[in-house]
C-alpha cells in the first residue's frame, strides 16, 4: 500500500504535468454488432489512441502504449501493420468483408511496415530484423522467424495509409507472413495490455480468450500510421486535392515520385499501362484513406495513431453454451422440431427443420459476461458525439431491450436507418444487450453493395511429392470490369515455373488483361518468391491462373517435427483496385468518398497446405556408412589396381616373411628328424624294458594260446603277432 | 531386301545415321508425350540440365531479367541466345524444333565418336601398341552403340543441355585424336563453360593429343610423301620415335592451357555482354560445387546430404572433391602409354561421382567404353562384366518404380530409390573397374605374351 502510494506520486505528477501542458491525443473505442445469416453473430472492436508526433518524439505517452512506441522509434518504423488470424470469412453466405478487408490478415500471422532506411543496403533488413525481433517478444508470437526467406517487398499491393513527411528519409516496404503459426491467447493478453483500460474496463472486458479464439473467423490487428489532420474548409480542399494529384501524376512516372523504394530485379510485363492507371496508383500517396490531406503542413497537425481492432464471426449456438456444460450433445429427443415436408423411410429418422428467424441472444450470454463499466478517458465533453456500441439490424426487424439504466445513451436510430447506437454507462454499471429471439419470415435478399468485389480462391493440385501446380480463381461478380493486384508470396522450396504461368478467361466475351507482372525469383535457403500481378477482370466473369511449381526435397534437419503434415504456404493477398480511374475531374460528393476510400478493398485466399517428400529420419548413420562404403569400393579397387603390378602366377616372388616363417618351420623339421631315431630308440630300449617286465609277470591268462614263447621276445606289438 | 543390303554396304554411315534420326523423330512424333514425361523424370532432368528449367530461364532472359537471380535456372548463359531463336517450346512445333536439335547433337556426337575410333588412337600410340587391336570393332559399330543405347536415346528425347557437354567432350577428344591442340582445347573449354566437371578431362585430353601430335610428326618423317593419310592405316607396329623430332612438352601444355584459359575467358566475356551481372559465376559454376538444391538423381551425393549433419555438411562436400579431383593425375601417370583409354576412363569417374549425375552421363560413357572394344575380351574372360551388366540392368528398371513408390504411390520411403542408386552407382563403379583392369592387363601382355589366359596376381 505504502509503496503503491509512492510509486503512483510521480506518475501522477508526471501526468499532470503532461495534461497541463500539451493536450496529447485521445481515445476512443467502439464495438459493432452484427448478426449475419446462418446464425452468425460479426462482432468488430475497434480502439483508436492517438498521440502528436512532437509527444511522441519526446517520449510522452498518454493513450499510446509506450511499448510498442519504443520498439517503432529504435527500429525507425513510420508505419506498420500486423494482423493475428484464425478462420475464414465466408463470402458467400456473409457478402462483403468488414471494413472492405483492410484490417484483416491471411491465416496466421501477418506483419508489414514501412521503414525508414539512408541509402545503405543493409540498414534497412537490419531494422527490420529489430523491429521483427522486438514485436516477437512483445505479443508472444514466433515473428523472429520472418527471415529473409519470408520477407517480400511488394510493390503495388500495399500503400502507406499515412501521411508521411519527406523529412523521413527513403521509406521501403516490407511484408513478412507465418502462415503455420497458430494464433492463440497468449496472442489477446499483450494484445489487450496495450489498451488504456488494459480489457478491464469497456467494451474490451468482453474480449475473453475462451470466446474469441471459439469463433469461426477472428482477426486481431494493430495499425499504427501517422495522420494530418486538416483545418481548411472542405471544398476547398478537394481543389487541393486535385491539383495535387495532377502535378504528382506529371512529375511521378509509376511509384509516383513517392519516397517509397523498391526491390531490385522488377520484372516489368507487358507494360502497357496507359496514365490513367499510373493516375489511379500514384494519388494515393497523397491522400490519406480518411480522406485528410497531404500538403504542406505543421508538425503540430500531425498525430500518430494506433487502431487495435478484433474482429470476429461467432457462431451464436455455440457460444451460448452454457459453460458448465461445454461439450456438444445432440438436442434431447422431444426438443427436436423435424422438417415434415420432407419424405422419410422410417419414423425414427429426422431432417431437423431449418431455424427460422434469428435466435435470440444476449451480449453476456454470447462472450460470456456483460460489458463492465465503461472506457471514457477524455471526459464527458462531447459525450453527445460518441456512441460505444452499434448494433445494425435490419430495418423493423427487431425489439432490442437493454437494462432499464438511465446512464445509457441511445441514438435516435430513425435517422440511421437500421444502425442503432449505445453510449456506455457514465458510472460503473454494467451494460448488457439482449435480442429476443423474433421469427423473420424470409431473409431479405443481399443488396447490391453487400456483394464483396470479388470472389477468389486457390488450391494446390496435382498429385505426388514431386510436382503441382497452382491454381487460382478470381470470380468478378459485378456488372463492371475490376482491375485487381494479385500477391503471392511462396516459400523457397516451393519452385514455380513462370513460364508455364496462364491466365484465361470464362463467361465473357473480353478477354482478362494481365497489365503487369511484378516476379522476383526465390534463391534457395536465401529468398522466398514474389509475384505480383495487376489484372484486369472483366464484368461478370471468372479468370483462372496457373502455373506449375516443383517441390523441393530439403536437409533432414530442415524438416519441423511433424514433416508428413506438410509446409503452410501463405494467402495470397488480393487487392481490388478503386474505380474512379476514369473521373478525373469531377469533385462531387460521390467522387470525394471514392476518393476517400482510395485504398480499394482487399480479401485474401485461405493458406494452402504444400506437402513435400520426406527423406527417412531415421538413418544419417546409415546413408553416411553405405554412400561411403560404395565409394570406397570404386576408389580402393581402382587404386588396387593402378599402383601394382601384374606378374604370372607362378613368378609370384615369396615374401621375405613367408621365407622367414618357411626357414624355421624348415629348420624345426631339420632339428625333429635329427632328433627321431635318438628318441625312437631311446622309446625302444624302455618299451623293450616295459614288455620284459609285462612277460614275466601279468600276461599268462592272455597270451595263453600262444605260450610258445613268443610273448616273451615279442611284447613290443603282441597284437599283431597274436592274430 | 537385297538392296537395302546394298545400299548398307555402301553407305554403311548415311543408313545408320539416317535411322536414328528417324527414329528419335518417329518417337517423338507418334508418343507426343513422351519427350515432356522424360523431360520430368529425375533421372534424366537434374537441377543442373533439366530442359525445363531452360524454358523458365528463358522466359525470365527474353523479359529482360537476370535469369541467375534465382534458384531455379543453373546452366551455361549462351545456352539463353540459342534456344530463344528457337520457338516456344510448348507449341508442338516448337518442340519439334528442340527435338531436331537434340537429334543434331547426337548425330554429331556419334559422329565424333566414328572418327575417335577410326583413329585407331585406342589401341596404337607413341609408346605401345596394343596385341589385340585386330580385334577392335569397326567406326560403325562404336557410332551404333552409341546411337542405339536406349539411355542415350532416352537422354536424347529429354533434352538435358548435358548433351551439348558430352557433344563438345566427344569433339574435344575427336579433335585430340587428330592432334589438332587449338580446336581440341577450344571445344574442351566449351564442354567445362557449360558444365564444370570437363576441367578434370584437361590432363588426360592434353596427353591425348601431344601423343598424337608426336605419332603424326613421326609417320611424317617415315613417308614424308604420304603425309595426307595420317590416319595411319599403313601403321600397325608402334612407331619409331625420334627423340630430336618430338615436340617440346612443356611448349605444347603451354599451348594447351594457354587455348583454354582463353576460350574460357572469351566465353565469359561473351556471357557478361548478354547478361546485366556476373551473377552467372556463382549460379552456375558453385551449384555443382555447393550441391544446395537436393532433388533426387541417380547419384551418390544427394541423399547423402539430405542426411548430412549441418557440423560436416562442408567437410564432406570437400572430401567429395577431392575424391573427384584425385582420380585425374594417376589416370594420366599410369594409362601413359595410352591416352584415349584415360580420357574415357576419366569420363566414366565423372559419370559416376559427380554430383548431378544423370542417365545422360552414364550412358554416353557406356557408350564410349566401346572405343575400347579391343579389351573387351579381356574384362569378360577375368571380370564381372556380365554381372555388372546384369545390375545395371536391374537398377535401370527398378528405379523408375522405386521412385514411384516413394514419390506417388507412398506405400515405400526414400531408402527404396537410395537403395536402387547406390546398386546403379556400384555397377558403374564395378564396370569401370573392370575396363581399368582390361586396359592395364592389355598393357602388360603386350610386354609379356606369353602371359596372355593365365591366371595373374598383382604385387
Amino acid at each position: 500500500m505504502k509503496l503503491a502510494t509512492l510509486l503512483s506520486l510521480p506518475a501522477a505528477l508526471a501526468a499532470l504535468v503532461i495534461a497541463s501542458t500539451t493536450p496529447s491525443g485521445d481515445y476512443n473505442e467502439h464495438l459493432h454488432l452484427k448478426p449475419l445469416p446462418g446464425g452468425h453473430l460479426y462482432a468488430g472492436f475497434n480502439f483508436t489512441a492517438t498521440t502528436s508526433l512532437h509527444d511522441y518524439d519526446s517520449q510522452h505517452f498518454r493513450y499510446f502504449p509506450r511499448s510498442l512506441a519504443q520498439i517503432l522509434q529504435h527500429s525507425h518504423t513510420r508505419e506498420l501493420h500486423l494482423r493475428f488470424a484464425l478462420g475464414r470469412w465466408d463470402e458467400e453466405s456473409w457478402g462483403s468483408r468488414p471494413r472492405d478487408g483492410r484490417r484483416e490478415g491471411g491465416t496466421g500471422v501477418e506483419l508489414w511496415a514501412w521503414v525508414e532506411g539512408d541509402g545503405d543496403a543493409g540498414v534497412v533488413d537490419e531494422r527490420w530484423s529489430s523491429l521483427v525481433n522486438s514485436l516477437s517478444g512483445l505479443f508472444c508470437a514466433s515473428l523472429n522467424f520472418i527471415d529473409g526467406t519470408k520477407t517480400t517487398r511488394p510493390v503495388l499491393s500495399f500503400e502507406p495509409e499515412g501521411v508521411h513527411r519527406e523529412s523521413d528519409g527513403r521509406l521501403e516496404l516490407l511484408h513478412g507472413t507465418l502462415p503455420h503459426e497458430v494464433v492463440c491467447t497468449e496472442n489477446l493478453t499483450p494484445f489487450l495490455k496495450l489498451l488504456p483500460c488494459k480489457g478491464k474496463a469497456g467494451i474490451s472486458s468482453l474480449l475473453d480468450g475462451h470466446k474469441v479464439f471459439d469463433a469461426t473467423w477472428q482477426t486481431m490487428s494493430i495499425d499504427v500510421r501517422p495522420v494530418c489532420h486538416r483545418t481548411a474548409p472542405r471544398e476547398h480542399d478537394i481543389d487541393l486535392v486535385d491539383t495535387v494529384v495532377s502535378s504528382n501524376v506529371t512529375t511521378a512516372p509509376f511509384q509516383g515520385g513517392s519516397n517509397i523504394t523498391h526491390v531490385q530485379n522488377i520484372l516489368r510485363y507487358a507494360a502497357d499501362l496507359t496514365l490513367q492507371s499510373n493516375h489511379s496508383i500514384t494519388q494515393h500517396y497523397t491522400l490519406a484513406d480518411d480522406g485528410s490531406y497531404l500538403g504542406p503542413f505543421e508538425d503540430e497537425d500531425c498525430h500518430l495513431e494506433i487502431q487495435q481492432t478484433v474482429d470476429m464471426v461467432l457462431d451464436i449456438e455455440r457460444s451460448m453454451r452454457p459453460r458448465d456444460d461445454p461439450i456438444p450433445r445432440p438436442p434431447p429427443i422431444e426438443q427436436l422440431e423435424c422438417d415434415a415436408g420432407k419424405s422419410y423411410n422410417s419414423h425414427d429418422t429426422c431432417y431437423p427443420k431449418p431455424r427460422e428467424g434469428h435466435r435470440g441472444w444476449s451480449l453476456s450470454r454470447v462472450f460470456g459476461q456483460s460489458v463492465k463499466g465503461n472506457c471514457h478517458l477524455d471526459g464527458d465533453k462531447d459525450q453527445a458525439q460518441k456512441y460505444d456500441v452499434s448494433l445494425e439490424v435490419p430495418l423493423g426487424r427487431r425489439t432490442v431491450d437493454i437494462p432499464p439504466a438511465t446512464s445509457i445513451t441511445q441514438s435516435d436510430f430513425d435517422d440511421l436507418e437500421d444502425v442503432r447506437q449505445y453510449r456506455l454507462p457514465s458510472d460503473s454499471q454494467d451494460f448488457d444487450l439482449t435480442l429476443p429471439h423474433q421469427p423473420v419470415p424470409q431473409p431479405p435478399p443481399a443488396r447490391q453493395e453487400q456483394l464483396p468485389p470479388l470472389y477468389a480462391s486457390r488450391q494446390i493440385t496435382g498429385y505426388g511429392q514431386e510436382r503441382g501446380s497452382m491454381h487460382t480463381t478470381l470470380r468478378n461478380p459485378h456488372s463492371y470490369a475490376q482491375r485487381v493486384v494479385y500477391l503471392e508470396s511462396l516459400p523457397w522450396f516451393l519452385r514455380p515455373y513462370m513460364h508455364t504461368l496462364k491466365v484465361e478467361g470464362h463467361g465473357s466475351d473480353s478477354l482478362p488483361r494481365l497489365e503487369k507482372m511484378y516476379y522476383t525469383p526465390s534463391i534457395d535457403r536465401q529468398r522466398g518468391t514474389q509475384l505480383e500481378l495487376l489484372l484486369e477482370i472483366p464484368a461478370q466473369s471468372t479468370v483462372e491462373m496457373t502455373y506449375d511449381f516443383e517441390k523441393a526435397v530439403l536437409r533432414y534437419t530442415e524438416y519441423p517435427p511433424d514433416a508428413n503434415r506438410g509446409f503452410d504456404v501463405a494467402p495470397a493477398v488480393i487487392r481490388v483496385l478503386p474505380l474512379h480511374h476514369n473521373t478525373t475531374t469531377k469533385t462531387n460528393s460521390s467522387e470525394s468518398r471514392l476518393l476517400a476510400s482510395g485504398q480499394g478493398q482487399y480479401l485474401r485466399t485461405t493458406s494452402l497446405l504444400l506437402p513435400l517428400p520426406t527423406p527417412d529420419f531415421s538413418m544419417p548413420y546409415n546413408v553416411i556408412i553405405l554412400t561411403s562404403t560404395v565409394i570406397a569400393l570404386g576408389f580402393g579397387s581402382i587404386f588396387n589396381l593402378l599402383v601394382r603390378q601384374f606378374v604370372l602366377v607362378e613368378e609370384v616372388p615369396t615374401s621375405p616373411l613367408a621365407e622367414k616363417v618357411r626357414a624355421v618351420v624348415a629348420r624345426v623339421r631339420e632339428a625333429v628328424s635329427e632328433l627321431r631315431p635318438v628318441v625312437l630308440a631311446r622309446l625302444k630300449s624302455v618299451r623293450e624294458g616295459v614288455g620284459s617286465a609285462k612277460g614275466g609277470g601279468g600276461g599268462g591268462d592272455v597270451q595263453e594260446p600262444m605260450s610258445d614263447g613268443v610273448g616273451a621276445n615279442g611284447g613290443l606289438k603282441p597284437d599283431g603277432k597274436g592274430r | 531386301m537385297d538392296a537395302l543390303r546394298t545400299v548398307y554396304n555402301d553407305h554403311p554411315k548415311t543408313v545408320l545415321f539416317g535411322s536414328a534420326a528417324a527414329l528419335r523423330i518417329l518417337l517423338a512424333v507418334t508418343f507426343s508425350g513422351l519427350p515432356d514425361l522424360l523431360t520430368g523424370r529425375v533421372e534424366i532432368s537434374t537441377p543442373v540440365n533439366s530442359f525445363k528449367r531452360l524454358q523458365e530461364g528463358l522466359f525470365l532472359y527474353e523479359r529482360g531479367l537476370d535469369p541467375y537471380d534465382g534458384g531455379i535456372f543453373h546452366q551455361a548463359p549462351l545456352l539463353l541466345p540459342l534456344f530463344s531463336l528457337l520457338p516456344s517450346s510448348s507449341t508442338w512445333i516448337g518442340r519439334l524444333a528442340s527435338i531436331l536439335l537434340f537429334t543434331g547433337l547426337d548425330l554429331l556426337t556419334a559422329d565424333c565418336l566414328y572418327q575417335i575410333a577410326e583413329s585407331s588412337a585406342a589401341h596404337t600410340s607413341r609408346l605401345f601398341s596394343s596385341p589385340r587391336k585386330d580385334r577392335t570393332w569397326h567406326p560403325i559399330s562404336v557410332a551404333a552403340v552409341y546411337l542405339f543405347n536406349p539411355f542415350t536415346l532416352l537422354t536424347c528425347l529429354g533434352r538435358p543441355s548435358t548433351v551439348f557437354t558430352t557433344f563438345f567432350t566427344a569433339l574435344s577428344v575427336s579433335h585430340a585424336c587428330r592432334a589438332q591442340t587449338v580446336t581440341a582445347a577450344f571445344a574442351l573449354a566449351i564442354a567445362s563453360y557449360m558444365s564444370l566437371h570437363p576441367v578434370l578431362l584437361l590432363p588426360p585430353v592434353g596427353m591425348l593429343c601431344y601423343d598424337r601430335l608426336c605419332v603424326q610428326i613421326a609417320r611424317k618423317a617415315h613417308s614424308p610423301s604420304a603425309d595426307g593419310d595420317a590416319r595411319g592405316n599403313g601403321f600397325n607396329g608402334k612407331v619409331a620415335i625420334d627423340q630430336r623430332t618430338q615436340p617440346k612438352a612443356l611448349a605444347f601444355s603451354t599451348q594447351m592451357l594457354g587455348t583454354f584459359a582463353i576460350a574460357l575467358a572469351f566465353l565469359f566475356a561473351l556471357s557478361r555482354l548478354l547478361l546485366p551481372s556476373w551473377q552467372f559465376i556463382p549460379s552456375v559454376y558453385m551449384i555443382p560445387l555447393t550441391m544446395p538444391d537436393l532433388t533426387p538423381n541417380p547419384g551418390l551425393w544427394w541423399y547423402f546430404f539430405i542426411e548430412m549433419f549441418d557440423a560436416f555438411r562442408e567437410f564432406f562436400l570437400g572430401v567429395f572433391w577431392l575424391h573427384m579431383l584425385s582420380y585425374s593425375v594417376p589416370f594420366c601417370l599410369r594409362f601413359q602409354k595410352q591416352p584415349l583409354a584415360a580420357v574415357v576412363l576419366m569420363m566414366g569417374v565423372v559419370a559416376v561421382f559427380e554430383p548431378y549425375a544423370n542417365v545422360g552421363d552414364a550412358g554416353a560413357w557406356l557408350s564410349c567404353l566401346a572405343l575400347l572394344s579391343h579389351v573387351f575380351e579381356v574384362s569378360s574372360a577375368h571380370r564381372y562384366t556380365f554381372p555388372a551388366l546384369a545390375t545395371l540392368l536391374y537398377a535401370a528398371l527398378l528405379g523408375p518404380a522405386f521412385h514411384h513408390l516413394w514419390i506417388y504411390a507412398g506405400s515405400g520411403n526414400a531408402n527404396f530409390f537410395y537403395a536402387i542408386t547406390l546398386v546403379w552407382s556400384l555397377a558403374l563403379l564395378i564396370l569401370l573397374t573392370d575396363a581399368v583392369y582390361s586396359v592395364l592387363r592389355d598393357e602388360w601382355e603386350a610386354e609379356r605374351p606369353e602371359g596372355k589366359g593365365k591366371d595373374v596376381r598383382q604385387i
